[in-house]
């Protein structure tokens, strides 16, 4: 390990108690989303970036939802790495739970708190990876940006996509590191896209005994439902690298290991969920009306243009539908070289940890990183286990977090160092 | 025509604006269920029967719901007749769009009497009513009994209503025969009726995140699978009695029932069919549902009692276990009911109205529930006799002048003849 590196992680070491204090004070500002008010946590944020001396750019079209924007240079010209981040999290069904969503509990070496693997242990560690890299910045290269987002987990207006659309130079940068949940034995890489569509089935409709008056709607949306099922056969082409990847049976055993049984295999699949079926007003009456509600989800090597045309050609079985997409019409698989130099950081960097080197997984859900990668970013995840996301007593290993919190500010100060740095 | 008939038909044309103005009165007072109120209704009645040296009783179980009922045995013994019709009717709906500004007008357009009701089943309940005066005048010409029923709760089961009456006054229902008036149209007469089997299924799952599919089963995919399994019970073929095969088998029968009922009516009839009244299931786009309700509205025909569709239905349940299902329908009906569709009763209506309206009822069987069910399930013949039935629950429900008279004639001279013949 070179000098740097072991300096870095001597300041981590000595830091712990601060750290943590830093992790408990974000967990306890609560921030659920919806509504989506994230003004505490960004107090916090902003007052750690002020004390360093660093400015706090603020952006609030939305009162309640405010973005912060902060960044340095290093000694010399270099590389511009971007870090980013999520304030808001899930909302909390507070009798599911044990520990005080909003407490920051410890306990058995573990810190419980909604958003604690999502994604405020991840955003902690990239503030606090920020600030201890200011702290040596004489020693760095290039340009570091941290980025604290807002409406991250209903893909609302108001976070990275509104700062995209009106402070895009500010948003990019040469690479993204991103602390969402990904499980420190995997790096995030790429994500799936969703595919929503809403299909209407009209017809007649009448008195529940007189079925040979008219055809039934709900009949017709159970079939609809079912021949949706044909979606997952569509074929799809996805680069040959990641395709022997997701074949590899050594990286599907860590995949499920980090991200639940399972994970592995449906990365490279189409998959159809059926959000919602609602049809009929009694059950005597012959319905009219029902809506299926379905969520395809595209796998890399699949585009809605691609797909659109075999929905299209499913539904024509069913001349009573209609259908439209309801999903937004700018999202589309993404995915950033599973090869590419941060992915390799990242994965020395944890072996020189004494960790097993984390292997590339796709995303199945949504990130703010599909902003970095259509803009022609390379973003790449890693954060903490999302064995507990968005359930009750969400909680991390705190021994994570400060694995993670190494990770991240080691790999920044790798990467602006550029390839020296990585050797 | 026997001298009776003559005299009783010559006392409704003397009597027509009175008759009709009662039609009238009745369908202006509001009597919907949900919430199904009808005290000023049977109050209405009631002086009906008083003005005409009537003694009633009030059966009143649910005091909001009252039951009005009239008995009058004649001299001579003879047979026992009741007449049933209910005082509820339908919710009324939007009241704007009514053509008459409102669901109670009782206003009439081109011979048509408008309102919420007045064919299910005012006209039909006014009818018993007028039979019941009139043939009270005849008491010395007729023999047996007459019994007068209107009930109130029809519309929601009749737990309160004929249900109360055949558990707590059975001396008062149990008769020989029943004549209700709820609407047939003037092509049918009805002797049975299909059985409803409302199922409500259950399913659950764990839920997950929708991208997540590898973590949990899907309630909605189950419920999709569920809803075409549930088809299979449509293919139970029936084990009818042979009078009722013929009747169904009959073409005047199956003309009649495409006619009134709509093309496939007369298959419908003989057949188990399945409504999927509702589905719900799923809170949003993205996510795996944990949970989705099925309501199903299967009907029964003659000869598949209830039993053997709940032996196929558990069957297709073993190979869902995380579904569970609860009868809505009421469980001591054990399927569908009918009486004889060859009954001297029956005869006596076709003959009747083949004489006063000119068209020949034909015998059906029916696919809608009405409180003639409880009579049949207690093996007392019941038939239905009344006006048509396509506007019903519809904003323009209206009953024809000519049409109403005609349902009090038959009725009036059907039930004389029935106790008339000794």
């Amino acid at each position: 390990m070179d000098e740097l590196s072991r300096d870095v992680l001597t300041r981590l070491d000595a830091d712990r108690d601060r750290a943590l204090a830093m992790l408990r004070a974000i967990l306890q500002a609560p921030s659920p989303n919806p509504p989506g008010d994230t003004r505490a946590v960004a107090a916090i944020i902003t007052q750690a970036l002020t004390a360093a001396g660093i400015e706090a750019k603020i952006f609030a079209p939305h009162p309640d939802m405010p973005n912060i924007v902060a960044r340095f240079d290093g000694a010399r010209p270099g590389r511009h790495l971007v870090l980013n981040g999520h304030m808001d999290v899930f909302p909390v069904a507070r009798h599911e739970w044990g520990h005080d969503p909003w407490g920051g509990e410890i306990a058995d070496g573990r810190i419980y708190g909604r958003g604690a693997c999502d994604m405020k242990g991840g955003l902690a560690s990239l503030l606090l990876a920020f600030l201890h890299l200011h702290a040596i910045r004489d020693r760095l290269a290039g340009r570091i940006t941290f980025t604290a987002v807002s409406d991250e987990e209903t893909f609302g207006p108001w976070g990275a996509r509104w700062m995209f659309e009106h402070q895009r130079a500010l948003m990019l940068g040469d690479c993204l590191l991103s602390g969402e949940p990904s499980s420190p034995q995997c790096v995030r890489f790429g994500e799936k896209a969703p595919y929503w569509i809403a299909i209407t089935v009209r017809t007649r409709g009448g008195h529940g005994a007189y079925t040979h008056a008219s055809a039934s709607a709900t009949k017709i949306g159970a079939r609809i439902a079912k021949a949706l099922e044909a979606v997952k056969d569509i074929p799809v082409r996805a680069p040959d690298n990641l395709v022997a990847m997701f074949r590899d049976p050594a990286i599907a055993r860590q995949i499920d290991e980090g991200c639940g049984a399972g994970h592995a295999s449906v990365i490279p699949e189409v998959t159809l969920n059926i959000g919602r079926i609602t049809g009929g007003l009694k059950v005597n009456v012959l319905p009219s009306e029902c809506r299926v509600e379905a969520d395809v989800r595209l796998p890399i090597g699949l585009t809605k243009d691609e797909l659109r045309p075999h929905v299209a050609a499913i539904l024509a079985d069913f001349p009573d539908a209609t259908w439209e997409e309801i999903s937004p019409p700018e999202d589309a698989p993404s995915w950033s070289d599973p090869d590419g130099e941060m992915m390799g950081i990242l994965r020395r960097t944890v072996q020189a940890l004494g960790r097993p080197a984390p292997v590339p997984v796709v995303t199945l859900g949504g990130t703010d990183t599909r902003l970095w990668r259509y803009a022609g970013v390379p973003a790449y995840i890693y954060g903490l286990s999302p064995e507990s996301m968005a359930a009750a007593d969400e909680n991390i290993l705190i021994e994570d977090f400060f694995h993670v919190l190494r990770t991240h500010t080691l790999a920044a100060a790798r990467y602006l160092n550029g390839p020296r740095g990585a050797a | 025509m026997t001298d009776l008939a003559a005299t009783l038909l010559a006392e409704i044309d003397a009597a027509r604006e009175e008759l009709v103005g009662f039609f009238q009165e009745f369908t202006r007072i509001a009597t919907p269920n949900p919430p199904g109120e009808t005290r000023e209704a049977a109050a209405f009645l009631g002086a009906f029967l008083a003005r005409h040296g009537i003694d009633h009783q009030v059966i009143a179980p649910v005091p909001e719901w009252p039951n009005i009922v009239a008995d009058r045995s004649f001299e001579r013994s003879g047979r026992h007749l009741v007449l049933n019709g209910h005082i509820d009717v339908f919710p009324a709906g939007d009241p704007s769009r009514w053509r008459h500004g409102s669901p109670w007008s009782g206003s009439i357009e081109d011979g048509r009497l408008y309102g919420r009701g007045t064919a299910d089943m005012k006209c039909g309940t006014a009818a018993s009513f007028i039979a019941f005066a009139l043939l009270s005048r005849h008491a010395n010409r007729l023999s047996g009994r007459l019994t007068l029923t209107a009930v109130s709760d029809e519309e929601t089961g009749g737990r309160w209503g004929t249900g109360y009456l055949f558990q707590h006054h059975p001396e008062l229902v149990c008769g020989d025969c029943c004549l209700n008036g709820e609407p047939s149209s003037a092509y049918t007469v009805r002797y049975g009726e299909k059985a409803p089997l409302w199922l409500v299924f259950t399913v659950k799952a764990r839920g997950a995140h929708g991208a997540y599919v590898h973590l949990s089963d899907s309630a909605t995919k189950i419920a999709a699978d569920l809803i075409e399994r549930l088809e299979a019970v449509t293919t139970l073929k029936p084990d009818m009695p042979a009078a009722v095969a013929r009747n169904l088998a009959d073409p005047v029968v199956r003309h009649a029932l495409e006619t009134g009922l709509g093309t496939g009516a007369a298959d419908t009839v003989a057949q188990v069919t399945l409504n999927i009244g509702m589905v719900e299931g799923g809170l949003k786009t993205n996510m795996i549902p944990s949970e989705c309700r099925v309501e199903a509205d299967i009907r029964l025909p003659v000869g598949v009692p209830k039993a053997r569709v709940w032996a196929m239905v558990r069957e297709i349940l073993a190979d869902f276990p995380n579904v569970s299902v609860e009868e809505q329908s009421l469980p001591e009906e054990t399927g569908a009911n009918w009486c004889d569709p060859d009954g001297e009763m029956l005869r006596i209506i076709q003959d009747t109205a083949e004489r006063i309206a000119g068209i020949r009822p034909a015998p059906v069987i029916t696919l809608a529930a009405t409180d003639a069910r409880f009579w049949r399930n207690a093996n007392i013949p019941a038939y239905i006799y009344g006006c048509a039935f396509d506007l019903v629950g519809t904003y323009d429900e209206s009953v024809a002048i000519e049409e109403f008279l005609n349902v009090v004639r038959v009725h009036t001279l059907s039930a004389a003849a029935y106790l008339g013949r000794v």
